[in-house]
Formats: C-alpha cells, sequence, structure tokens
C-alpha cells in the first residue's frame, strides 16, 4: 500500500476529532474524504500529511512510520495544497512553483536546466504555463490553485494530499481541477487524498470516498456504493423537508440531487 | 518559451542594481568622511585612507579617528537594521513588523536605562565600552524569547502583535518610573541615547560591531533558501522538508543580535528596519529572499550613511537625531515607489 493507517486517531493535543481510522490506499488512486464543515476532514488531511502528530495509532508510508521518515526525505515522497494562502507579495509563479524543488537543489537553491524543466513541465501538467511570468497575488483563485498543484508536482512526489482543492473556485476551473487530478493518478501513478464538498465531483474523480460524521468513519468503499441518498442526509444532517422546499418534487434517478453542489 | 533567458535577464537585472546601491554607497560614504565643518576633499580623503597625505595632522585626525569610524559604523549598523527587520517581516509573515513593534528595541532601552540611570552595572565595571552592549543584549534577547514562548502558543499574528506592543509599553512603564527617581544628568545621557546617534562610534565599538554583525550577515546569505520556503507559510515550509522549530530559533536569535547590538552602540535607529526591506523589495521586483537578502544590506548601508551625513549637515553645527532623519527621508520615498507601482508589497 502507497499509504495506510492504523487505528489512527486525529485531533490536537488531547482533544480527539476522528477516531479510529484505517484506511488503505494503493499507488495512483484518488481518495476523496467528505464531511459537513467541522467534521475533522482538515485533521485527517494535516496528520496523513504529517503536519501534526496523531493522537493514537500510525500512519504508514510504504509500511513506513510517516513520523518516522526525515523531513527532506518525506518532501520527496509526499507533497500539499493546504487552504491557507500567505500573501505572496512579489513572487512570480515561477519563484513559486520553483520553490518545490527545495529537497533536490543544492544549499542557495540554485536551480539547473532540469530544475527549469521540471518546473515548465508542471505547469503544462496543469495547463498553467502561460501563467509563468506572472506575480501570483494577480492570479484568480483557480489559477492560484494549479500554481499551487505544480509547485507540489515538482517535489516529485508519489503521494499530494490536497486540503479543499476545489473551494472558490467557478465551475469552469473546478472541472478543470479533477480533470487534471484525474489525469495525474492514471498517468503519472499518482496517489491523490483530497477533501471536497462536491458530491459529483468527489464522484467523477475518486476511487475511493470516505464519509466522516460524529468523529468516526461512517463509510469508506467506492462511490457507487458509499454515495446514497440516505448516507448524504445523514452526513450533511439534511432531513426530508429541508430537501423538498430545496429542490421541490423533482423526481429522476438516484443521484439527481447531487447536483446541488455543483 | 526557454525559461532559463528570463532568468538570464533578471539576474542582469539583479546584478545592474547591485552595482548602482555599490557606487551609490561609496560615494556617500566618502562624501560622508569628506564632509562636515572641517571640508575634506574627495581627493585628500582617498589619499588620507591610502596613507599617502600625512602632512595634515588635523584632517588626518578628523577622517581617521572621526568620520571613518563613523561612517562604518553608520554603514554596518543600517545594513544590521535592514537585516533583522527583513527577518522579522519573513518571520511573523507580515509586512507591518520591524523590530521596535514587537517591543525588542524597548527591551533593549530599558536594560540600557537600568544601567545609565539607576547605575546598576550587572557586574562590569562602569567604564567597560561593553556594558552597553551587553545591556542592550540581554534586553533584547530577553524580550525576543518572551516573544516567540508567546509566538509558539498564539498562532494569530494580529494577538502577537500587540503582546509585543504591551511589553514595549510595559518597558516603557519601567523606564519612566526610573527616569523619576534618576539624577538629571543621568537622564541627560538617557535620553541623547535614545534619540539616536552615531556619534559615539569609536574603533572600539566599530570592531565590536563588525566582530558580531558580519558573521551574522554573512550567515543570513546562506538561510536564504529556507527563508524562501518560509514565504509560502510554515506549513508549506515543513513539507518541503525544513525543519521549523530550529529554524525559528535561527532566525529570532540573528535578528535579536542585531538589533541589540546596533540598539546599544547607536540608540534606537527607527524607520530603518521596517521600511528598507520595503524600499528593497521594490527596487528588485521580488520577494525572493536570495535576491532581497543582499539588496536589503546594501540599501540600508547606503540609506544610513546618507541619513547620518543628513543629520551632521543639515543644522550643522546642530547634530539632528538620526531617527528623525531616517523617517523624514524615508518616508516620503516609500509612499511615493508604493503609489507608483501596482502590485502591493504585501
Amino acid at each position: 500500500m502507497m499509504l495506510s493507517t492504523e487505528n489512527l486517531t486525529v485531533g490536537y493535543e488531547k482533544k480527539v476529532v476522528v477516531s479510529d481510522i484505517n484506511i488503505q490506499i494503493p499507488r495512483g488512486k484518488v481518495l476523496s474524504i467528505l464531511g459537513a464543515n467541522g467534521s475533522g476532514k482538515s485533521t485527517i488531511l494535516r496528520t496523513l500529511s504529517g503536519l501534526q502528530k496523531p493522537v493514537e495509532g500510525r500512519v504508514l508510508i510504504q509500511d513506513k512510520d510517516l513520523h518516522k521518515i526525515p523531513e527532506n526525505k518525506l518532501a520527496k515522497q509526499l507533497a500539499v495544497v493546504l487552504t491557507n494562502r500567505n500573501s505572496l507579495g512579489l513572487l512570480t509563479v515561477f519563484e513559486v512553483v520553483s520553490m518545490g524543488r527545495y529537497g533536490h537543489t543544492g544549499f542557495f537553491g540554485r536551480l539547473s536546466n532540469k530544475d527549469v524543466r521540471i518546473v515548465e513541465n508542471a505547469l503544462e501538467a496543469v495547463n498553467g504555463i502561460d501563467l509563468i511570468n506572472r506575480y501570483v497575488q494577480h492570479l484568480s483563485d483557480g489559477e492560484k490553485q494549479k500554481v499551487f498543484l505544480a509547485r507540489a508536482l515538482v517535489q516529485e512526489p508519489e503521494i499530494i494530499i490536497m486540503d479543499e482543492p476545489t473551494s472558490f473556485l467557478d465551475i469552469r476551473h473546478k472541472v478543470e481541477l479533477v480533470s487534471i487530478i484525474r489525469k495525474l493518478s492514471k498517468e503519472n501513478g499518482i496517489t491523490i487524498i483530497t477533501s471536497l464538498h462536491e458530491i459529483t465531483l468527489a464522484m467523477k474523480c475518486s476511487d475511493n470516498i470516505i464519509l466522516i460524521k460524529d468523529g468516526r468513519i461512517l463509510d469508506n468503499g467506492k462511490p457507487e456504493k458509499v454515495i446514497t441518498m440516505d448516507r448524504i442526509k445523514e452526513v450533511y444532517d439534511i432531513d426530508d423537508i429541508q430537501y423538498k422546499e430545496f429542490l421541490g418534487n423533482h423526481k429522476g434517478d438516484n443521484y439527481d440531487f447531487l447536483d446541488i453542489s455543483v | 518559451m526557454n525559461y532559463q533567458e528570463v532568468l538570464k535577464k533578471r539576474h542582469r537585472k539583479y546584478i545592474i542594481i547591485y552595482l548602482i546601491l555599490s557606487i551609490l554607497l561609496i560615494t556617500l560614504f566618502i562624501s560622508s568622511i569628506s564632509l562636515g565643518t572641517i571640508s575634506v576633499s574627495f581627493k585628500e580623503v582617498i589619499d588620507i585612507l591610502l596613507g599617502k597625505s600625512r602632512d595634515n595632522v588635523i584632517a588626518n585626525s578628523v577622517v581617521k579617528d572621526i568620520r571613518l569610524p563613523r561612517g562604518l559604523g553608520a554603514m554596518l549598523s543600517g545594513a544590521a537594521l535592514s537585516l533583522a527587520g527583513l527577518l522579522m517581516q519573513i518571520f511573523f509573515q507580515n509586512p507591518i513588523v520591524d523590530p521596535f513593534v514587537l517591543g525588542i528595541s524597548s527591551g533593549a532601552t530599558l536594560m540600557v536605562g537600568l544601567v545609565t540611570l539607576t547605575g546598576i552595572t550587572l557586574g562590569i565595571a562602569n567604564t567597560s565600552p561593553y556594558i552597553l552592549v551587553i545591556a542592550a543584549l540581554i534586553g533584547s534577547i530577553g524580550v525576543m524569547f518572551i516573544i516567540t514562548g508567546i509566538a509558539s502558543k498564539v498562532k494569530n499574528i494580529i494577538t502577537l502583535l500587540v503582546i509585543g506592543l504591551m511589553l514595549g509599553y510595559l518597558c516603557s512603564a519601567i523606564i519612566n518610573i526610573l527616569v523619576a527617581f534618576a539624577e538629571k544628568e543621568s537622564i541627560r545621557n538617557f535620553v541623547v541615547w535614545t534619540m539616536g546617534s552615531f556619534s559615539g562610534f569609536t574603533w572600539d565599538r566599530v570592531v565590536v560591531l563588525a566582530i558580531v554583525s558580519i558573521p551574522i550577515i554573512v550567515s543570513s546569505l546562506l538561510i536564504s533558501k529556507p527563508l524562501n520556503a518560509l514565504l509560502l507559510g510554515e506549513d508549506y515550509a515543513k513539507s518541503m522538508g525544513v525543519k521549523i522549530k530550529g529554524f525559528r530559533l535561527t532566525i529570532i536569535f540573528l535578528s535579536s543580535v542585531l538589533t541589540g547590538i546596533v540598539t546599544a552602540f547607536s540608540g534606537p535607529v527607527a524607520f530603518i528596519g521596517l521600511a528598507v526591506p520595503h524600499l528593497a523589495r521594490l527596487c528588485f521586483g521580488t520577494d525572493d529572499n536570495r535576491v532581497l537578502i543582499p539588496g536589503a544590506i546594501l540599501l540600508g548601508a547606503t540609506l544610513t550613511v546618507f541619513c547620518d551625513l543628513l543629520a551632521r549637515l543639515a543644522l550643522s553645527p546642530v547634530e539632528l537625531p538620526i531617527s528623525a532623519v531616517t523617517s523624514f527621508v524615508g518616508a516620503p520615498i516609500i509612499i511615493y515607489l508604493l503609489m507608483q507601482r501596482r502590485e502591493s508589497i504585501s
């Protein structure tokens, strides 16, 4: 398994947020985590990426305890795309993306011709090569997201962890990002773990989906098995009355209700 | 498109700016030695510095014993303060931070106040040229560690800044109490010190400043790579392999020693630490610390030498407080440059 967990409990110091997480993700697969706001998706992702320690249990990357892997070695195996963004002042897209070469460059971070090519290739992979000379602060949210995904790619990781990558994006950028995620997993064999709010997008891009509710995993499996109307109502605490008020008496196939998210 | 060409072009631009700044620094430095109540020509200054002119005893003494150490002191202090400001702005991920905002200089001022106002000498002979240095260092590092200790618990930057301001007020409160009970002569000495001046630079002090600040200035160039990673935030830096805890301490150590040492010799010099990093960003058009650190060092040295020259000459023979001049010169430049640009520096 590329990444797995053993009886993992995540939280802050002693405060447990989600417990008993046992997941296994093979190479080149996409795992999406769904859950209501505040359910602990980000805490799980931060723990899986080594940014915070587990309250209990272990995270394993190819059977090695993640927290025992040295930082510089881990950076070549795992990259992150986070929601919190610093104001990037006068940094260009090239400068931000090339920072992902941190573990691959020498003491002063001088880029070789090969490093520059890798940065260009990563920007091409996310359809962002035209942005290369622009200041990041001038980009739209969708463009920024591509830049940060390219930054993760130049680390040449086997795993990319993305926290709510589609938030604040318009429909075009959401669809584009999901297709990039799909391509990276299928063509480049990168394992991707992400949290999403859009159920339809999660179904389109994921090999597996985890549902989080009340501090535990409610369900875990293939999208068509996990995503049912009852499950979604349960995860997001939506009752029948709210449903009918929003959608009227619309009837269709099993997944019509999912359109509300995109 | 071949991005290598773009990079080369950009590097050429940086080198040209470095060259212009270096020429400006050298010109201003020689001017600061040449100009004053006793005027010594450029040629004579260079002759004296090269040891070719020994006949004019007064000119020799003015140049070698008074103006040269002062010029070097101002240059090193400017470089050190600019670098400390830049490090702090990156560390706190906040463009309005300088050592003064966080109370670090207030800590140094408090300790210097204790020594000059109460005669407490920390076990060192009162006549030692190092006593103010040690007092200021203890003050600045003390406040810096308090701030960092709190920083590890409080993630919110605004909260940290408010705590820094509060520490500054606390230090000021203690100083005010000390002033209320101090003798007139001590108060005068202390007030003169708080107004900031490079006039106290003797060779002894320049040597101490150089021994402390030059290794730090050089070593800051060596940490430009992890500093760049930190621009994206601590989480990103950690995910790229930066050992955050140790690195935090390194930045704190370097910037507090720089601030402490300059404050000890020159008093609290305002504006340089806050503004020069911004000026450097605007000049070079980048936040890349590999470019910005040498840029801020050069620009800080240049601007401070210029301000010191102005402080001496503007209303000669009265010398203006250096902090007044740095703010007076620097603030309009910053406002002008910011209005000219479309890009925001924060």
